[in-house]
Protein backbone atom coordinates (compact mmCIF):
# COMPACT_ATOMS: atom_id res chain seq x y z
CA UNK A 1 0.00 0.00 0.00
CA UNK A 2 3.10 2.24 1.00
CA UNK A 3 4.87 1.55 -1.79
CA UNK A 4 1.89 1.79 -4.02
CA UNK A 5 0.97 5.13 -3.16
CA UNK A 6 4.14 6.46 -3.41
CA UNK A 7 4.01 5.15 -7.02
CA UNK A 8 0.84 6.99 -7.66
CA UNK A 9 2.77 10.38 -6.40
CA UNK A 10 4.98 10.06 -8.88
CA UNK A 11 2.76 9.38 -11.63
CA UNK A 12 0.42 12.28 -10.52
CA UNK A 13 3.38 14.51 -10.80
CA UNK A 14 4.82 13.09 -14.22
CA UNK A 15 1.14 13.16 -15.40
CA UNK A 16 0.95 17.02 -14.57
CA UNK A 17 4.26 17.58 -16.26
CA UNK A 18 2.19 16.41 -19.11
CA UNK A 19 3.79 12.45 -19.67
CA UNK A 20 0.76 10.87 -21.09
CA UNK A 21 2.05 7.50 -20.11
CA UNK A 22 2.51 8.38 -16.55
CA UNK A 23 -1.13 9.61 -17.08
CA UNK A 24 -2.40 6.23 -18.48
CA UNK A 25 -0.73 4.54 -15.64
CA UNK A 26 -2.33 6.77 -13.17
CA UNK A 27 -5.54 6.51 -14.28
CA UNK A 28 -5.14 2.75 -14.54
CA UNK A 29 -4.15 2.01 -11.09
CA UNK A 30 -6.88 4.85 -9.99
CA UNK A 31 -9.67 2.97 -11.56
CA UNK A 32 -8.25 -0.35 -9.73
CA UNK A 33 -8.70 1.11 -6.55
CA UNK A 34 -12.29 3.44 -7.50
CA UNK A 35 -13.60 0.12 -8.49
CA UNK A 36 -13.68 -1.48 -5.82
CA UNK A 37 -14.92 1.35 -3.57
CA UNK A 38 -17.75 2.58 -5.61
CA UNK A 39 -19.01 -1.35 -5.99
CA UNK A 40 -18.52 -2.04 -2.34
CA UNK A 41 -20.25 1.23 -1.76
CA UNK A 42 -22.96 1.23 -4.08
CA UNK A 43 -24.03 -2.32 -3.34
CA UNK A 44 -24.91 -1.01 0.45
CA UNK A 45 -27.24 1.02 -1.19
CA UNK A 46 -29.04 -1.77 -3.48
CA UNK A 47 -26.97 -0.34 -7.14
CA UNK A 48 -25.14 -2.43 -9.37
CA UNK A 49 -22.37 -3.02 -11.48
CA UNK A 50 -23.06 -0.54 -13.72
CA UNK A 51 -23.60 2.78 -11.42
CA UNK A 52 -20.37 1.85 -10.60
CA UNK A 53 -19.00 2.10 -14.18
CA UNK A 54 -20.63 5.36 -14.01
CA UNK A 55 -19.28 6.83 -10.84
CA UNK A 56 -16.03 5.32 -11.69
CA UNK A 57 -15.76 6.92 -15.15
CA UNK A 58 -17.16 10.41 -14.10
CA UNK A 59 -14.28 10.19 -10.84
CA UNK A 60 -12.03 9.60 -13.40
CA UNK A 61 -13.12 12.53 -15.89
CA UNK A 62 -12.84 14.60 -13.09
CA UNK A 63 -8.85 13.31 -12.26
CA UNK A 64 -8.05 14.22 -15.90
CA UNK A 65 -9.56 17.70 -15.80
CA UNK A 66 -8.85 18.66 -12.86
CA UNK A 67 -5.18 17.50 -12.51
CA UNK A 68 -3.81 20.67 -12.20
CA UNK A 69 -6.20 20.83 -8.75
CA UNK A 70 -3.51 18.67 -7.28
CA UNK A 71 -0.94 19.69 -4.89
CA UNK A 72 2.64 18.36 -5.47
CA UNK A 73 3.36 16.64 -2.35
CA UNK A 74 0.28 16.05 -0.80
CA UNK A 75 -1.40 12.31 -0.57
CA UNK A 76 -2.40 11.38 -4.28
CA UNK A 77 -4.77 8.44 -3.02
CA UNK A 78 -6.19 10.37 -0.45
CA UNK A 79 -6.98 13.22 -3.54
CA UNK A 80 -8.93 10.61 -5.78
CA UNK A 81 -10.96 9.00 -3.01
CA UNK A 82 -11.88 12.81 -1.84
CA UNK A 83 -13.08 13.11 -5.58
CA UNK A 84 -15.12 10.12 -5.15
CA UNK A 85 -16.51 10.26 -2.24
CA UNK A 86 -17.72 13.38 -3.42
CA UNK A 87 -19.27 11.60 -6.52
CA UNK A 88 -20.55 9.11 -4.31
CA UNK A 89 -22.17 11.75 -1.74
CA UNK A 90 -23.57 13.59 -5.38
CA UNK A 91 -24.88 10.21 -6.86
CA UNK A 92 -27.07 9.28 -3.85
CA UNK A 93 -28.16 12.35 -2.93
CA UNK A 94 -30.01 12.53 -6.39
CA UNK A 95 -30.83 9.27 -6.07
CA UNK A 96 -31.76 8.90 -2.31
CA UNK A 97 -34.10 11.48 -1.62
CA UNK A 98 -35.43 10.49 1.10
CA UNK A 99 -32.47 10.34 3.06
CA UNK A 100 -31.94 13.09 5.96
CA UNK A 101 -28.40 11.83 6.54
CA UNK A 102 -25.75 9.78 4.81
CA UNK A 103 -24.03 7.11 6.95
CA UNK A 104 -20.78 8.33 4.99
CA UNK A 105 -18.16 10.42 7.13
CA UNK A 106 -17.93 14.07 5.71
CA UNK A 107 -21.12 13.72 4.19
CA UNK A 108 -22.40 16.80 5.91
CA UNK A 109 -19.62 19.01 3.97
CA UNK A 110 -21.54 17.97 0.48
CA UNK A 111 -25.24 19.76 1.04
CA UNK A 112 -27.84 18.36 -0.71
CA UNK A 113 -29.20 20.18 -3.89
CA UNK A 114 -32.69 20.55 -4.18
CA UNK A 115 -33.79 19.58 -7.88
CA UNK A 116 -29.69 18.80 -8.80
CA UNK A 117 -29.61 16.86 -11.61
CA UNK A 118 -26.64 14.66 -11.45
CA UNK A 119 -23.69 15.70 -13.90
CA UNK A 120 -23.27 12.54 -15.59
CA UNK A 121 -19.66 13.33 -17.51
CA UNK A 122 -19.89 10.18 -19.49
CA UNK A 123 -23.09 11.66 -21.19
CA UNK A 124 -20.81 14.40 -21.38
CA UNK A 125 -18.22 13.10 -23.23
CA UNK A 126 -21.25 11.02 -25.93
CA UNK A 127 -22.62 14.49 -26.36
CA UNK A 128 -18.78 15.78 -27.47
CA UNK A 129 -18.28 13.04 -30.07
CA UNK A 130 -21.88 13.72 -31.31
CA UNK A 131 -21.12 17.48 -32.03
CA UNK A 132 -18.31 16.36 -34.16
CA UNK A 133 -18.68 16.46 -38.21
CA UNK A 134 -19.31 13.16 -39.46
CA UNK A 135 -15.40 12.86 -41.17
CA UNK A 136 -14.06 13.29 -37.42
CA UNK A 137 -16.83 11.25 -35.07
CA UNK A 138 -17.25 8.07 -37.47
CA UNK A 139 -13.55 7.33 -37.20
CA UNK A 140 -13.29 7.54 -33.56
CA UNK A 141 -16.35 5.45 -33.29
CA UNK A 142 -15.17 2.82 -35.36
CA UNK A 143 -11.41 2.27 -34.45
CA UNK A 144 -12.06 3.77 -30.48
CA UNK A 145 -15.02 2.13 -29.48
CA UNK A 146 -16.01 -0.61 -31.93
CA UNK A 147 -12.57 -1.59 -32.37
CA UNK A 148 -12.30 -1.85 -36.04
CA UNK A 149 -8.95 -1.42 -37.12
CA UNK A 150 -8.12 0.93 -39.26
CA UNK A 151 -8.08 -0.53 -42.60
CA UNK A 152 -11.70 -2.11 -41.68
CA UNK A 153 -12.95 1.54 -40.84
CA UNK A 154 -11.77 3.33 -44.05
CA UNK A 155 -13.57 0.02 -45.87
CA UNK A 156 -16.31 1.51 -44.19
CA UNK A 157 -15.68 4.95 -44.55
CA UNK A 158 -14.23 4.68 -47.47
CA UNK A 159 -11.71 7.12 -46.83
CA UNK A 160 -8.14 6.01 -47.25
CA UNK A 161 -5.77 4.92 -44.09
CA UNK A 162 -4.15 7.84 -43.44
CA UNK A 163 -7.08 9.87 -43.57
CA UNK A 164 -8.59 7.92 -40.89
CA UNK A 165 -5.55 8.13 -38.67
CA UNK A 166 -5.47 11.99 -39.23
CA UNK A 167 -9.21 12.56 -38.47
CA UNK A 168 -8.65 10.34 -35.41
CA UNK A 169 -5.80 12.36 -34.11
CA UNK A 170 -7.47 15.40 -35.06
CA UNK A 171 -10.68 14.22 -34.01
CA UNK A 172 -9.51 13.14 -29.92
CA UNK A 173 -7.80 16.97 -30.47
CA UNK A 174 -11.43 18.20 -30.63
CA UNK A 175 -12.64 16.41 -28.33
CA UNK A 176 -10.29 17.25 -25.56
CA UNK A 177 -10.74 20.86 -26.50
CA UNK A 178 -14.79 20.71 -26.00
CA UNK A 179 -14.26 18.59 -22.94
CA UNK A 180 -12.00 21.31 -21.07
CA UNK A 181 -14.70 23.96 -22.33
CA UNK A 182 -17.64 22.26 -20.89
CA UNK A 183 -16.24 21.90 -17.39
CA UNK A 184 -18.62 24.02 -15.44
CA UNK B 1 -18.09 3.48 -23.95
CA UNK B 2 -16.09 0.97 -21.27
CA UNK B 3 -13.61 2.43 -19.04
CA UNK B 4 -10.27 1.27 -20.49
CA UNK B 5 -11.47 3.04 -23.68
CA UNK B 6 -12.04 6.44 -21.75
CA UNK B 7 -8.38 5.55 -19.97
CA UNK B 8 -6.86 5.28 -23.11
CA UNK B 9 -8.81 8.52 -24.72
CA UNK B 10 -8.28 10.44 -21.70
CA UNK B 11 -4.55 9.86 -22.16
CA UNK B 12 -4.55 10.55 -25.89
CA UNK B 13 -3.38 14.23 -25.31
CA UNK B 14 -1.84 15.09 -22.11
CA UNK B 15 -1.18 18.58 -21.49
CA UNK B 16 1.23 19.86 -18.95
CA UNK B 17 -0.80 21.88 -16.17
CA UNK B 18 0.54 23.76 -13.65
CA UNK B 19 -0.30 22.82 -10.34
CA UNK B 20 0.79 26.44 -8.92
CA UNK B 21 -1.44 28.38 -11.15
CA UNK B 22 -4.32 28.00 -8.74
CA UNK B 23 -1.86 30.58 -6.25
CA UNK B 24 -1.71 32.75 -9.32
CA UNK B 25 -4.92 32.99 -9.70
CA UNK B 26 -6.15 33.57 -5.98
CA UNK B 27 -3.67 36.12 -5.82
CA UNK B 28 -4.57 37.92 -8.55
CA UNK B 29 -8.16 37.98 -7.46
CA UNK B 30 -7.33 39.39 -4.18
CA UNK B 31 -5.39 41.80 -5.18
CA UNK B 32 -7.98 43.00 -7.94
CA UNK B 33 -11.09 42.67 -6.02
CA UNK B 34 -9.16 44.82 -2.89
CA UNK B 35 -8.43 47.45 -5.41
CA UNK B 36 -12.23 47.87 -6.43
CA UNK B 37 -13.40 47.85 -2.99
CA UNK B 38 -10.48 50.46 -2.21
CA UNK B 39 -12.00 52.20 -4.89
CA UNK B 40 -15.49 52.08 -4.21
CA UNK B 41 -14.37 52.98 -0.53
CA UNK B 42 -12.99 56.31 -2.31
CA UNK B 43 -16.02 57.14 -4.04
CA UNK B 44 -18.33 56.62 -2.08
CA UNK B 45 -17.35 57.21 1.16
CA UNK B 46 -13.97 59.22 0.95
CA UNK B 47 -10.64 58.69 2.93
CA UNK B 48 -10.71 59.60 6.54
CA UNK B 49 -9.17 63.03 6.56
CA UNK B 50 -6.20 62.22 8.64
CA UNK B 51 -4.91 59.13 7.21
CA UNK B 52 -1.64 60.31 6.97
CA UNK B 53 -1.17 60.66 10.87
CA UNK B 54 -3.16 57.84 11.28
CA UNK B 55 -1.12 55.53 9.31
CA UNK B 56 1.74 55.74 11.66
CA UNK B 57 -0.84 55.60 14.74
CA UNK B 58 -0.61 52.73 16.54
CA UNK B 59 -3.95 52.13 16.73
CA UNK B 60 -4.65 51.94 12.80
CA UNK B 61 -1.95 49.65 13.01
CA UNK B 62 -3.43 47.39 15.56
CA UNK B 63 -6.55 47.66 13.56
CA UNK B 64 -4.60 46.68 10.49
CA UNK B 65 -2.35 44.06 11.66
CA UNK B 66 -5.43 42.13 13.08
CA UNK B 67 -7.30 42.03 9.66
CA UNK B 68 -4.68 41.05 8.09
CA UNK B 69 -3.79 38.32 10.40
CA UNK B 70 -7.32 37.23 9.62
CA UNK B 71 -7.27 37.15 5.83
CA UNK B 72 -3.68 35.38 6.35
CA UNK B 73 -5.12 32.66 8.41
CA UNK B 74 -8.22 32.77 6.12
CA UNK B 75 -5.74 32.16 2.91
CA UNK B 76 -3.65 29.60 4.24
CA UNK B 77 -6.47 27.36 5.92
CA UNK B 78 -7.76 27.57 2.01
CA UNK B 79 -4.96 27.02 0.48
CA UNK B 80 -4.53 23.55 2.16
CA UNK B 81 -8.31 23.21 2.72
CA UNK B 82 -9.37 23.56 -0.33
CA UNK B 83 -8.74 20.49 -2.30
CA UNK B 84 -10.58 17.20 -2.98
CA UNK B 85 -9.57 14.73 0.46
CA UNK B 86 -8.37 17.42 2.45
CA UNK B 87 -9.16 16.82 6.00
CA UNK B 88 -9.68 19.99 7.97
CA UNK B 89 -6.11 20.80 8.57
CA UNK B 90 -6.31 24.02 9.94
CA UNK B 91 -7.35 24.29 13.51
CA UNK B 92 -10.01 27.65 13.13
CA UNK B 93 -9.31 27.92 17.52
CA UNK B 94 -6.20 29.67 15.75
CA UNK B 95 -8.64 32.18 14.84
CA UNK B 96 -9.25 33.10 18.73
CA UNK B 97 -5.70 33.97 18.61
CA UNK B 98 -6.18 37.27 17.26
CA UNK B 99 -9.77 37.89 18.33
CA UNK B 100 -8.85 37.33 22.16
CA UNK B 101 -6.00 39.63 21.76
CA UNK B 102 -8.30 42.46 20.38
CA UNK B 103 -10.98 41.69 22.94
CA UNK B 104 -8.60 42.02 25.76
CA UNK B 105 -6.95 45.50 24.15
CA UNK B 106 -11.04 46.50 24.36
CA UNK B 107 -11.25 45.59 27.28
CA UNK B 108 -8.61 47.24 29.09
CA UNK B 109 -9.77 50.23 26.93
CA UNK B 110 -13.14 50.07 28.48
CA UNK B 111 -11.51 49.40 32.08
CA UNK B 112 -9.91 52.71 31.91
CA UNK B 113 -13.17 54.57 31.51
CA UNK B 114 -15.88 55.57 33.63
CA UNK B 115 -19.54 53.57 33.32
CA UNK B 116 -20.76 56.39 31.69
CA UNK B 117 -18.97 56.57 28.53
CA UNK B 118 -18.98 53.00 27.71
CA UNK B 119 -22.44 53.04 25.97
CA UNK B 120 -20.90 56.22 23.33
CA UNK B 121 -17.64 54.38 23.14
CA UNK B 122 -19.37 51.14 21.73
CA UNK B 123 -21.81 52.60 19.73
CA UNK B 124 -19.79 55.63 18.19
CA UNK B 125 -21.99 57.41 15.76
CA UNK B 126 -21.25 55.41 12.52
CA UNK B 127 -21.69 52.21 13.27
CA UNK B 128 -24.25 51.45 11.12
CA UNK B 129 -22.19 52.42 7.93
CA UNK B 130 -19.24 50.03 9.48
CA UNK B 131 -21.96 47.01 9.76
CA UNK B 132 -23.08 47.72 6.21
CA UNK B 133 -20.25 48.83 4.38
CA UNK B 134 -17.56 45.82 5.60
CA UNK B 135 -20.07 43.07 4.01
CA UNK B 136 -20.91 45.15 0.90
CA UNK B 137 -17.44 45.40 0.39
CA UNK B 138 -16.81 42.18 0.59
CA UNK B 139 -19.22 41.30 -2.16
CA UNK B 140 -16.67 41.40 -4.92
CA UNK B 141 -13.99 39.70 -3.36
CA UNK B 142 -16.43 36.95 -2.32
CA UNK B 143 -16.97 36.46 -5.66
CA UNK B 144 -14.03 36.85 -6.94
CA UNK B 145 -12.52 34.36 -4.38
CA UNK B 146 -15.20 31.46 -4.84
CA UNK B 147 -14.50 31.54 -8.65
CA UNK B 148 -10.53 30.35 -7.97
CA UNK B 149 -11.44 28.29 -4.62
CA UNK B 150 -14.32 26.33 -6.63
CA UNK B 151 -11.17 25.44 -9.49
CA UNK B 152 -9.92 23.95 -6.78
CA UNK B 153 -12.76 20.79 -6.35
CA UNK B 154 -13.08 21.20 -2.48
CA UNK B 155 -14.83 18.92 -0.80
CA UNK B 156 -15.08 20.53 2.72
CA UNK B 157 -17.86 22.87 1.22
CA UNK B 158 -18.41 24.54 4.44
CA UNK B 159 -15.02 24.58 5.45
CA UNK B 160 -14.05 26.33 2.56
CA UNK B 161 -17.03 28.43 2.73
CA UNK B 162 -16.64 29.95 5.68
CA UNK B 163 -13.21 30.76 4.97
CA UNK B 164 -13.81 32.48 1.43
CA UNK B 165 -16.13 34.25 3.64
CA UNK B 166 -13.43 35.16 6.32
CA UNK B 167 -11.33 36.23 3.46
CA UNK B 168 -13.52 38.88 1.80
CA UNK B 169 -14.87 40.07 4.90
CA UNK B 170 -11.35 40.40 6.03
CA UNK B 171 -10.68 42.24 2.75
CA UNK B 172 -14.10 44.05 2.93
CA UNK B 173 -12.83 45.55 6.26
CA UNK B 174 -9.44 46.58 5.18
CA UNK B 175 -10.66 48.88 2.73
CA UNK B 176 -13.22 50.41 4.63
CA UNK B 177 -10.72 50.93 7.26
CA UNK B 178 -9.33 53.74 4.16
CA UNK B 179 -12.36 55.86 5.46
CA UNK B 180 -13.17 54.60 9.22
CA UNK B 181 -12.04 57.21 11.68
CA UNK B 182 -12.43 55.22 15.02
CA UNK B 183 -9.28 52.84 15.43
CA UNK B 184 -10.29 52.01 19.12
CA UNK B 185 -10.03 48.16 19.74
CA UNK B 186 -13.27 48.07 21.35
CA UNK B 187 -14.80 49.62 18.14
CA UNK B 188 -13.02 47.39 15.32
CA UNK B 189 -13.17 44.43 18.44
CA UNK B 190 -17.48 44.73 18.12
CA UNK B 191 -18.83 46.12 14.63
CA UNK B 192 -15.52 45.17 12.57
CA UNK B 193 -16.02 41.79 13.97
CA UNK B 194 -19.84 41.88 13.33
CA UNK B 195 -18.80 42.58 9.95
CA UNK B 196 -16.67 40.26 9.07
CA UNK B 197 -18.31 37.32 11.57
CA UNK B 198 -21.96 38.38 8.98
CA UNK B 199 -19.71 36.85 5.49
CA UNK B 200 -18.03 34.08 7.22
CA UNK B 201 -21.48 33.05 8.88
CA UNK B 202 -22.72 33.80 5.10
CA UNK B 203 -19.77 31.83 3.41
CA UNK B 204 -20.78 29.00 5.81
CA UNK B 205 -24.42 28.86 4.89
CA UNK B 206 -23.73 29.39 1.15
CA UNK B 207 -20.25 26.87 0.73
CA UNK B 208 -22.23 23.99 -0.79
CA UNK B 209 -24.00 26.21 -3.30
CA UNK B 210 -21.40 28.32 -4.27
CA UNK B 211 -18.89 26.08 -3.95
CA UNK B 212 -19.73 23.36 -5.77
CA UNK B 213 -18.36 21.78 -8.92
Amino acid sequence: MQSADVDLDHLMIASQAGDAQAHHDLLRQASTHLRAYFRRQLSRYGHGLDAAEDLLQDTLLVIHTRRQAYLPGSPVLAWIYGIARYKLIDFLRARHRSFSHLPIEDAEHVAAQDGYEGIDTARELRKALASLPNNFRLPIEYVKLEGLSIAEAAARTGMSDAAIKVSIHRGMKKLAAILSEARP
Amino acid sequence: MNTDDLIDFLATRVEPVDPHRQDRQALAALLMSFAAATAAVIVALGLRADLMEAMVSAGFAMKIGFLVTLVAIALWGLRKGARAGAADPVPLGLLCVPLVLLWMLGALELARLPLASWRATVLFYEWPVCLLSIPLLSALPLVALTLVVREGAPTHLRYCGALTGLCAGGLGALAYAAYCLNDTPVYVGVWYVAGIAAVTAFGWLMGPRMLRW
